[in-house]
């Protein structure tokens, strides 16, 4: 009897033990997976700051390099650029135009350039970190690669709440270590022409309208979406060269556009699909109280203005909540992306439905 | 005997009151009696007009609209960035009274043979003890582009609480969700 509850007390703490090991995240994985051209040179720009965080920039920027140097990645940081866009008046943070991207290489021989975004970094009970980043391609100025990364202390916790992420610091570096990773493998993959079935639409994004209570939302929102677009192999138009038609045309369009405005840009850009729309609610998990968001989005046909879909949807993060918190989704990135994720799959219904018609 | 005749009056009322005690008014609809529909294939819908407290009510009802025909496949409709050009071009802002030349005007400017015009009347929160409940009220109606006149107009309520989530409680709704109910129920006496 004594023996048959000892062998089963071992047993327990064998299970345990074992969860607890599957739980514990060793990623060791860190650099020599994926290798990218480091004769390319990198100019990376300083990243665009939505958290209302001031120490959010420093922190970021310190870890992005200290990553971009263990992939041997050639860049120059925005301190060394900095002399060259004060000199060419290139104040915009987050995006580049085609005359700015001209300007720097005058002075300086880039091949690509890293822009990025701070979507989120609170530092509270349950930190949370939101960043965006992608890397285009200085000389035909279409973007390589895309990702945004989001996380809060909660998703790290394991069994027996074990695992959960207090400290901001270490959340932000295991944010910025799979943020990196990702978009290395990207590059990777793109340098090495990896087959790819690639969407056959070129897609503007025009500024979504925000009349959420969030003055960052459309923002934050747009910056996932981009990514969400570009992960699904659809080729986007860098968001800065859109901002520069308008504001020449001195038309800043948010959650439409006019004929003449599309007509323009398709002419220009060879685009198939126009997306834009708006964010209805942004509320940031807070206390008990779950992620929120309510989007809508529209995509129009290019070459005539027509609304080939509508999408709207509303999200709570406790929506795929099953039993004992599983499911739930805690950070607002990752609830956006999984809307996101929704609306490219009613995007490829819609267009591929629409586009047959058409032939 | 005569407690069980009480009984089965008792479930009949409550069956009733299910029934009809529903969360919402039946839309007031009107439909021109001899205008052919089939006429209408492109159509704009104007931004709504807002006489709610609520901000962003008539936006949203606005964009919910736009799906809600959209997804019928009934119409086809005009990108709201270009609807805006031109009512701004006309220099109105009561959206939901244009005049009849206005909408002629419009009508031929955008290429279409009807306008929706709507208006959100009421878009709150109503309290009831410890309970709150969203409350909707919108007007939503059509005209064609040649004389401005009226085809179809639709009123209608949509709250959030219905008979039974008053009786044991239940997960309130939000404003989007009465909004885009309220939406549908309106559609649907058009489109069926």
């Amino acid at each position: 009897m004594k023996k048959t509850y000892l062998k089963y007390w071992i047993q327990i703490t064998l299970l345990i033990t074992l969860l607890l090991s599957v739980g514990i995240k060793a990623d060791t994985n860190k650099s020599n997976a994926y290798t990218i051209d480091t004769n390319s040179v990198v100019a990376v720009m300083s990243f665009v700051n939505h958290s209302g965080n001031s120490k959010a920039i420093p922190a970021v920027m310190e870890l992005l390099y200290a990553q971009l140097d263990l992939y041997n990645v050639n860049y120059l940081s925005h301190t060394i650029i900095r002399p060259t866009l004060r000199k060419h008046r290139i104040r915009t943070v987050g995006s580049i135009n085609k005359d700015d991207v001209s300007h720097i290489k005058e002075s300086i021989d880039i091949e690509r350039i890293i822009l990025g975004s701070i979507n989120i970094y609170k530092n509270r009970e349950n930190p949370e970190i939101s960043i965006s980043i992608r890397i285009i391609d200085a000389n035909k100025l279409t973007i390589i690669a895309a990702v945004s990364q989001s996380a809060t202390g909660k998703d790290f916790e394991k069994l027996f709440g074990l695992g959960k992420i207090e400290s901001i610091d270490l959340l932000l570096q295991q944010t910025i270590q799979e943020l990196i990773k990702k978009l290395i493998k990207d590059i990777h993959a793109y340098d090495n022409k990896a087959e790819q079935k690639l969407q056959p639409y070129t897609i503007a994004l025009i500024p979504l309208d925000n009349i959420s209570e969030n003055k960052k939302a459309g923002l934050i929102t747009e910056n996932i979406l981009l990514t969400t677009l570009v992960q699904n192999r659809y080729n986007v138009i860098e968001p800065g060269i859109i901002s520069n038609v308008m504001q020449k045309n001195r038309n800043i369009l948010r959650g439409e556009i006019d004929l003449h405005t599309l007509n323009q840009i398709r002419n220009e850009y060879h685009i198939d699909l126009l997306v834009t729309g708006s964010i209805d609610k942004f509320e940031l998990p807070r206390g008990s109280k779950d992620a929120e968001i309510e989007i809508g989005l529209r995509t129009l046909d290019a070459s005539n203005g027509k609304i080939i879909s509508m999408f709207n949807d509303c999200r709570k993060g406790n929506d795929s909540e099953s039993v004992f918190g599983f499911g739930k989704i805690n950070a607002m990135g990752n609830l956006i992306n999984e809307s996101f994720n929704k609306y490219i799959h009613t995007l490829e219904k819609k267009s591929e439905k629409y586009f047959a018609k058409q032939n | 005997m005569r407690t069980d005749k009480f009984t089965f009056i008792i479930f009949v009322l409550i069956l009733c009151f299910s029934t009809f005690g529903c969360s919402s008014m039946k839309p007031t609809v009107f439909l021109h009696p001899e205008f052919n529909f089939s006429y209408v294939e492109r159509v704009a819908v104007i931004p709504f007009e807002n006489l709610s407290k609520d901000q962003g009510a008539a936006y949203r009802a606005t964009r919910f609209f736009i799906t809600e025909l959209l997804s019928s496949e009934s119409f086809e409709i005009i990108e709201p960035g270009e609807v805006k050009r031109v009512v701004e071009k006309i220099g109105t802002t009561r959206t939901a009274e244009l005049t009849q030349q206005q909408i002629i005007q419009i009508g031929n400017e955008l290429k279409v043979q009807g306008l929706f015009l709507g208006t959100i009347n009421e878009s709150s929160i109503q309290r009831s003890g410890s309970s709150t409940s969203p409350v909707v009220t919108m007007l939503v109606r059509l005209v064609e582009t040649e004389t401005g006149a009226t085809i179809w107009s639709a009123t209608h309520t949509q709250t959030g609480k219905g008979f039974w989530n008053s009786i044991f409680g239940g997960s309130d709704k939000s404003m989007s969700e009465i909004t885009r109910k309220c939406v549908k129920n309106t559609v649907k006496t058009l489109i069926d």
